[in-house]
């Protein structure tokens, strides 16, 4: 009997307590791996670029994995509408009832600038060599200059946070208070200013996406083209914490222009940055290819992508056009003010006689042959080419029925092989115009987070225009033509001979169109309350059976709702949350 | 049988039987005299003449001159005092009362012996009275157990007669009676009978087993004990309870039936309806399956149960670190003795959804939409629809233009099928004993593909081996595989699709392999539901459990015995994800052509593997015993787990083909792949010691310390202690003059536990990988830290106090009532307001939150069986709500802040939002409206829109105006109504369940119409405020929802409070003769149905109300089922 109660009590003493309690997480890395080891170190900055809104749709609001929605900077100002109401933020910032509580496009990012502050601070103790430090920096403070840069865009000034502040840092430096525009501002350029000058002129091939002396450099340019508008549009407001006085708008334009010219100096002595130019004979494919063609020479500083293999965004998913979607898609339609803001080649206006065009008939691609080929490569509709075959979105078609004229619309009819009304048409061509820069013609049917095309984030084109608006400013007008008429030149557009500030404003929306740039200069030129607050209008087509041609109709008001823009938004709400949550902060103008 | 008969006695108590004396709860003393019988001086009268005698003293006299055997407790022995006596051959009747009578005793005689007892005690006898009694004749027979077993001691009376005798190892009683008599068969944990007696002169008595009695074991943290012994508030519910609810999910068979368990069952798609159990509102419970920890119940087959129980107050607290929320213990059926007994159940069910919202006409739905456009501005020359069109759809006169479709008759069917067999046996013999159970169940889903399925089998061996006299090995195997097969969509997204169908579009087409484009959004609720078109996520899962235990009965201690136990469970899962493109087409009835409207999805295949295995170790020293009125019962036990889990997964996507659908066959060139792994453990030393003292006085005391590596090592262990007391009211002296009464209990309880399901390794810093970046050509890894680390981080401190009586009266009536308090401290939270969001980290989680939580079950029951009728009503009700002791927030300053965001000291279920005023009737009423309601002077106001209160009168609308509107979304308020009543053969179960104190919320999709076009819900549309409509239900219809609408208000915000017949069951026993024949002893036949019927606040939107509040319409709707079955026992 004994010997049972004997394997009974072998069996307990073999499992030891010690066995089931030794436990660790096995996904982790110690702490002190982290910045001796080069592969590890990367991999840390690499989370600082993930974190940062370098593309919008590190922003708000998650659609699928990898697939924000990424068109929401075209829907919030005049460059489109969403199709439908359904992203009800979008419909609200556009209605103008943003307040205090507002959650949309939020970036209060000192997580991200903390651990910019904690790779500063440890990165003097790694056991790596000095210069690759000294890059490391350069590169963190870059970082760290885009993130305040995001911030001060948005809110005016922020807290100014450089040191990791601890847990039992006292309260007086714990809880700081907004420092003023201008000292963020001042704080970005002098960050830029350092790290230019340790940063590596270009990246090897496997390093493609990391920050150089150019990014910094065209940070400044923008960065600094901004504090001089506001200095010189905006007002002086809550001592300084949004506004400048307007004295400094001079100076500040002078940094911009000192940046832009260090870029432009450089590509003119290497070549290594300049204008995408690889189609000189078809401008309309040069311009529309700039986007799609990834590290080409005009890009200063892109956010990489691989589509579905690991990390994809959704533009095609979003833009692609109705009849050929995954049943999302067409979500942009660009009103017909921004395609009136393209001009014809011979520089004239592009504004349509709307009165003229309601008579007869047209074959649309004629309508606009002569436009700006930057129109061509940037706006999609009616007939453009497309895919091989060519964009359907009329909303019906007349036929003749026992010698009477009859529109029909139904989708499931078809009329000399052609459908009557075209699954992009109907209702969903709501302006008949959507974006095609960084729609990638390749994919057939886009998928959410398929999208690989890079996302130019400084390109060259904007430095000429950084250039120009800086020059102008400072009453350098001739050097600012130049600058304009090396865009014009590429795009096929005569050349300009003299200038106003408005030239140089339109000439920066219908070359940057789409590519996130409008929404904040309505708000640096203090222009979006008129210029947002207004109705936008579009066109519709119908085919006529009998001549193959389309006659159009004009909505002159393509909202289901009425724009406002109040003064108020020209900065985000600091938001009640973070001042109960920090009672220093005070909070903007109007909430 | 032991017989007593030294001697001839007096005459006039001749024995004439053979008896034996037996009490159930008195230590028989029995003076064995060694006194030499006198065969001629053998007198029948006594003398003793002595003062201050000792009681034994006496009676060893009485015993010495008479020759009768004195039997008596040893209570009596001992509280007897010593007599004076004073008598000269006085007839022992005589000296007896002279004796016994001072003391409050009498006495009792049969044959040659002479029983002692108390003077109040039923059986107290008249002497005259006895003679009667010995009248009669011998009656013979034998009781047996419902399987034919013989059962001892079962108490053999004829209670008109004061007679009394037992039977005996074999069953056999003998006792004397005449015709007429009623003989009254009674034995603890079986049904009192009661036979009268004819002219037979052997009756043989079969007793059938007591479904609920006192004397029932209850199986409780690491053991078992009787119902009468429980110090805590514990709820059991036997197999055959949840046998009633014909369910394939185990855990729903609960619902209504456990005072104090919330269950919420959000989901009916098949095996993925597990409701949320939730034991008296404090969140969810440790789940222990035959002693360990195996995962949920929820698919453990119901046949295989032997009961469940749910340990709600310290009963709990044996389980330690884990135990706050509540432990519910899960016991699997083990082997009986005797022949072998075959079991066999089947069930077939047609189940269809308790309700679902009615969606819109094509006619409706242009009709609306153009309402809609034009309410929003939209010019009448651009509306979408016609008026030939509206009309066209709404009289349906050319359906092939202008279809009407019902999209979610087109994609579900009305009943879908499940059925459920199980087989299984159960028998032994004196060194094994077996329980083997086979068990199949399949449920079939909604949709008319038939694409939707759960199957699931469940096999068990529960083996109870005597190896040697004080050896016994108990070897249970367990295996259960459950295949779940589904569209790859996701079930949300199926009811989307279905919702978002326009009902202007045809389902289909006359080629059947061109699928219909449904406008712009592709979504088409009909290939959603198909397998073939949209591809399946198929999920295959093992589980498996074997577990080993020794006993060892210890030699030299009695009753001490010792056990080791080793537990291995296993659980992976295999799934796999294959989606396939497919093309829809707009179609020209007229001229017969299709065009290709959208091509959508993309081939691809995920296939991954899930693997996690907990090994428990469990060692225990038992020991139980009984010294007089002292029972003792102690428990020394260590128990150890190791877990480890990983998981792998691999996906690649362009196939070529759908001709091979593996992951070989797909492209390269974005093939991904993932795995992950994990691990854990625990160890504790758990003790318990339990003291009654005469059953009236009971008590429990626990301790655990447990360890767990989840906390830094001079945090991890930690001492749960429980103290816990009984008082059987009812089994005290003065109330036994109190008939009626048959029970009356008090119980206390105190325990302090933990609940440590949270903060795993939060003490520790480092690094993790997190997402990838492009650089260069290819993703990169990146790092992020995981955050401040907080050492000090532990389990939630949680102390319980519970009060409980219970009572039972006049038989039939049972009442209890607990009342309980938790408070629960330690909840993880981050220090809000020590640091602005400037800091850029979040604080690491702190033990700061508290939480307190009271409330009360009562419970109220009566059984009562007429004839041939019995009824069995039990109906329960309890209450719980817990409130914010301590919520980390700001120091709010403001008043209104204080007001509506302040937590602290506050109900934790409680919903603030805006209070609506009916509806703007016209312009002039907006534009002349002072409150600023909408932030920009009322411009974006329409009639028909929702008008909201200005609280604070301040003329505008804002975060200020908020109101507390109502609770969470978890009922506070649970009760059930559970009724047997059987007639003969027939019984019919019907349980009753209902819930409030909850809300729901009607959100996006329900209250807005054409958000993405979609179509609408048909209640909107009949009720929609119009100019004409004014006393309309619900606002203007709108493409979209209006910002206006859109706030959280009272007006979405409704009451969700149900009553419901979650469950019906008739069922037959079809008569012996019958059965007979086809050799089965029992047959019975039964119809049952779950969620018959409803009354709620929530059937105009067609919502169920335990439909998850967040995703208004999205879900997979409950069902109601209709089931018939058989059971029989081969």
């Amino acid at each position: 009997m004994k010997k049972y109660f004997f394997i009974l009590f072998t069996v307990f003493l073999s499992s030891c307590t010690d066995d089931f309690l030794d436990k660790k997480p096995i996904d982790r890395i110690s702490d002190g791996a982290v910045f001796n080891d080069p592969a590890l170190t990367d991999a840390y900055i690499y989370q600082l670029y993930n974190e940062l809104p370098l593309h919008m749709n590190s922003v708000g609001w998650s659609w699928n994995p990898n697939g924000a929605a990424v068109y929401f900077p075209m829907v919030v100002c005049d460059e489109g509408l969403q199709q439908g109401t359904y992203w009800e933020q979008y419909v609200k910032w556009n209605k103008g009832l943003e307040d205090a509580s507002n959650t949309y496009d939020q970036w209060w990012g000192y997580s991200t600038i903390r651990r910019m502050n904690e790779f500063l601070e440890k990165i003097g103790g790694s056991s790596l060599s000095k210069t690759q430090k000294d890059i490391y920096t350069a590169e963190v403070r870059f970082l760290r200059a885009f993130a305040y840069f995001e911030m001060v865009k948005r809110y005016g000034g922020v807290p100014l946070i450089t040191t990791v502040q601890q847990i039992n840092t006292p309260a007086e430096q714990l809880f700081v208070p907004r420092s003023t525009e201008k000292q963020i501002y001042d704080f970005i350029h002098t960050e830029l200013s350092d790290a230019s000058v340790l940063l590596p002129e270009t990246r090897l091939d496997i390093e493609y996406g990391r920050a150089t002396k150019y990014a910094a450099l065209a940070l400044d340019s923008r960065a600094m083209l901004y504090a001089g508008s506001i200095a010189k549009y905006g007002k002086l407001e809550l001592d300084g914490v949004v506004g400048f006085p307007a004295a400094e708008a001079s100076g500040y334009f002078q940094k911009s222009y000192d940046a832009s010219q260090k870029i432009m100096a450089f590509a003119q002595s290497t070549g290594k940055i300049g204008l995408y130019n690889k189609y000189p004979s078809d401008p309309v494919k040069n311009f529309y290819q700039l986007f799609i063609d990834e590290k080409n020479v005009e890009t200063i500083f892109s956010v990489q992508y691989n589509g579905l293999s690991g990390k994809g965004h959704s533009m095609d998913f979003w833009l692609a056009v109705q009849g050929i979607s995954v049943g999302w898609g067409q979500e942009v339609n660009v009103p017909l003010e921004l395609v009136e803001a393209f001009e014809y080649k011979d520089g004239s206006s592009g504004k349509l006689d709307r009165t003229a065009l309601t008579q007869g008939s047209y074959s649309i691609t004629d309508l606009f042959k002569n436009k700006d080929s930057r129109f061509n490569a940037s706006v999609l509709y009616q007939d453009s080419p497309w895919q091989g075959g060519k964009i359907e979105r009329y909303s019906g078609t007349y036929v003749m029925e026992n010698g009477v004229e009859k529109l029909v619309t139904s989708p499931n009819q078809t009329i000399n092989g052609k459908v009557a009304c075209s699954p992009g048409g109907g209702p969903y061509a709501v302006t008949g115009f959507t974006p095609k820069k960084y729609y990638d013609e390749r994919l057939v049917r886009p998928l959410a987070g398929q999208s690989e095309t890079d996302f130019l984030v400084f390109r060259y084109g904007e430095i000429l225009l950084n250039f120009a608006e800086a020059a102008f400013e400072l009453n350098h007008t001739p050097e600012a033509l130049t600058a304009i008429n090396q865009l014009r030149s590429r795009a096929g557009v005569a050349a300009k001979t003299a200038l106003g500030i408005n030239d140089i404003r339109n000439e920066r929306r219908v070359e940057l169109a789409f590519e996130q740039h409008r929404l904040w200069d309505v708000r640096r030129w203090r222009i979006a309350v008129t210029d947002l607050s207004r109705d936008f209008s579009g066109m519709k087509y119908y085919y006529e059976a009998a001549t193959g041609k389309y006659r159009l109709t004009f909505v002159n008001k393509v909202d289901t709702y009425t724009r406002l823009f109040q003064q108020r938004h020209y900065y985000h709400p600091i938001t009640p949350s973070r001042i109960a949550n920090s009672p220093k902060l005070i909070e903007n103008p109007g909430y | 049988m032991k017989n007593y008969i030294l001697s001839e006695g007096l005459p006039f108590l001749r024995p004439r039987y053979k008896f034996l004396l037996i009490s159930n709860l008195i230590v028989v003393f029995l003076l064995f005299s060694i006194f030499q019988v006198q065969a001629d001086g053998m007198g029948q009268t006594v003398t003793i003449e002595q003062k201050n005698i000792a009681f034994v003293d006496a009676l060893r006299e009485i015993k010495r001159q008479t020759g009768y055997t004195v039997v008596c407790s040893s209570e009596i022995l001992k509280s007897a005092g010593p007599s004076n006596l004073s008598l000269k051959n006085v007839p022992l009747f005589q000296a007896l009362e002279a004796l016994l009578t001072p003391k409050g005793l009498t006495f009792y005689v049969e044959g040659k012996s002479i029983a002692i007892k108390k003077a109040n005690s039923q059986s107290a006898t008249k002497p005259e009275e006895i003679k009667t009694q010995l009248a009669g004749r011998p009656i013979q027979g034998i009781v047996t157990k419902a399987d034919g077993q013989p059962l001892g001691n079962v108490t053999v009376s004829i209670k008109s007669k004061n007679r009394v005798t037992t039977t005996d190892n074999s069953g056999a009683y003998t006792i004397s009676a005449d015709a007429g008599d009623v003989i009254t068969f009674k034995h603890v944990g079986y049904k009192l009978k009661e036979i009268t007696l004819a002219d037979q002169q052997v009756l043989n008595v079969s007793l059938i087993p007591e479904e609920t009695s006192l004397q029932e074991v209850v199986v409780v943290g690491y053991g078992v004990t009787k119902k009468m012994n429980l110090t805590g508030s514990v709820e059991s519910v036997k197999s055959a309870e949840l046998e009633k609810m014909p369910v394939v999910n185990t855990a729903t068979a609960l619902s209504g039936k456990v005072p104090g368990l919330v269950l919420k069952q959000s989901s009916g798609q098949p095996g993925n309806n597990d409701p949320v159990l939730n034991i008296r509102g404090f969140g969810s419970p440790l789940v222990i399956i035959d002693g360990t920890q195996q995962g949920s119940f929820g698919n453990l087959d119901i046949e295989e149960i032997e009961s469940i129980t749910v340990l709600k107050d310290a009963a709990a607290a044996v389980y330690g670190a884990q135990a706050g929320n509540g432990v519910v213990l899960v016991t699997t059926k083990r082997g009986g003795s005797g022949m072998p007994k075959i079991t066999f159940n089947s069930a077939y069910t047609l189940s269809t959804p308790t309700r679902y919202p009615k969606m819109m006409s094509a006619g409706e739905y242009a009709e609306l939409y153009n309402e809609a456009q034009l309410n929003d501005g939209v010019a009448p020359a651009n509306l979408r629809f016609s008026t030939a069109a509206i009309a066209a759809y709404k009289n349906q006169n050319d359906p092939a233009n202008y279809p009407n479709t019902d999209w979610f008759d087109v994609a579900a069917r009305q009943y879908a099928p499940q059925y459920k067999n199980n087989l299984n046996v159960n028998g032994g013999g004196e060194n094994v004993k077996y329980f083997f159970s086979l068990g199949q169940a399949s449920e079939g889903g909604l949709w008319r593909s038939g694409d939707s399925e759960f199957k699931r089998y469940n096999v068990r061996s529960n083996l109870d081996v005597k190896v040697t006299p004080s050896l016994t090995a108990t070897i249970d195997l367990a295996g259960r595989n459950e295949s779940r097969s589904n569209p790859n969509i996701s079930v949300n997204d199926i009811f989307l699709n279905i919702l978002r169908s326009q009902p202007i579009y045809a389902p289909t087409y006359p080629d059947p392999t061109k699928y219909a484009a449904l406008g712009r959004v592709g979504a088409n609720g009909l290939i959603s539901t198909q397998k073939d078109v949209v591809g399946y996520l198929d999920d295959d899962r093992n589980y498996f459990t074997g577990s080993f235990k020794l006993r060892y009965d210890i030699p030299f201690v009695k009753n001490l015995y010792a056990e080791g136990r080793l537990t291995y469970f296993k659980d992976e899962a295999y799934l796999k994800n294959w989606s396939q493109q497919y093309s829809t087409y707009n179609y020209d009835a007229a001229n017969n052509v299709y065009s290709l409207a959208s091509q959508n999805g993309q081939t691809a295949l995920t296939e991954s593997q899930a693997h996690s295995r907990r090994m428990t170790h469990q060692y225990s020293l038992n020991y139980d015993r009984t010294f007089d009125k002292h029972s003792f019962k102690g428990l020394l036990l260590f128990e150890g787990i190791n877990e480890d889990a990983n998981n792998l997964s691999a996906t690649r996507r362009n196939y070529i083909s759908t001709a091979v659908q593996q992951l070989f066959a797909g492209g390269t060139d974005s093939q991904s792949t993932f795995g992950t792994a994990t691990q854990n453990g625990r160890a504790s030393y758990i003790g318990r010691l339990n003291y009654a003292f005469d059953s009236k006085y009971l008590l429990e005391a626990t301790f655990r310390y447990d360890g767990s590596p989840r906390f830094a090592e001079n945090r991890r262990w930690g001492f749960f202690p429980s103290l816990s007391l009984g008082w059987n009211i009812s089994d005290e002296n003065f109330l036994s003059e109190v008939n009626w009464l048959d029970n009356l209990k008090l119980r206390l309880s105190f325990s302090n536990t933990g609940n440590d399901g949270t903060g795993n390794f939060q003490y520790l810093t480092g690094y993790q990988y997190n997402s990838t970046y492009m650089i260069g050509t290819s993703p990169k890894q990146t790092i992020v830290s995981t955050g401040l680390a907080n050492p000090y981080i532990s389990w939630e401190d949680l102390t319980t106090y519970n009060v409980g009586l219970e009572t039972r009266v006049f038989g039939s009536f049972g009442a209890s009532l607990d009342v309980f308090y938790r408070k629960r401290e330690g909840m993880l939270a981050t220090r809000a307001g020590s640091l602005p969001f400037s800091f850029g980290a979040v604080l690491p989680s702190e033990n700061i939150n508290s939480q307190d939580n009271r409330g009360f079950e009562f419970v109220l029951n009566y059984r009562r069986k007429f004839g041939n009728f019995s009824t069995n009503l039990s109906g329960n009700v309890s209450y719980s709500r817990a409130k914010w002791i301590h919520f980390e927030e700001p120091v709010y300053e403001d008043g209104d802040q204080i007001r509506i965001n302040q937590r602290s000291g506050r109900y934790v279920n409680q919903t603030f939002g805006y209070m609506t005023d009916g509806f703007f009737q016209s312009k002039e009423q907006i534009g002349n409206w002072p409150i600023n309601q909408d932030g920009a002077k009322n411009a974006t106001l329409k009639p028909g829109d929702l008008i909201y209160k200005d609280l604070n009168n301040d003329k505008i609308i804002n975060w200020r105006d908020q109101a507390l509107i109502g609770k969470g979304d978890l009922p506070n308020w649970y009760y059930g109504l559970n009724t047997d009543f059987s007639w003969k053969d027939f019984s019919v179960n019907a349980l009753w369940q209902g819930a409030a104190g909850f809300n729901f919320q009607i959100t996006a999709d329900a209250k807005s119409t054409f958000t993405q076009d979609q179509n609408g819900y048909q209640y909107f549309y009949a009720n929609r405020w119009t100019p004409g409509r004014t006393d309309a239900q619900y606002p203007r219809a709108s493409v979209g929802l209006p910002a206006n609408q859109d706030k959280l208000s009272d007006f979405w915000y409704k009451k969700a409070s149900y009553l419901r017949l979650k469950s019906l069951m008739l069922s037959y026993s079809l008569p012996k003769k019958l059965t007979k024949r086809i050799s089965s002893p029992n047959l019975s036949i039964f119809v049952a149905g779950t969620n018959l019927l409803t009354f709620d606040n929530l059937s105009d939107f067609g919502y169920d109300p335990e439909a998850p509040s967040w995703n208004s319409g999205l879900y997979y709707p409950q069902q109601t089922t209709y089931t018939l079955g058989l059971k029989a026992n081969l």
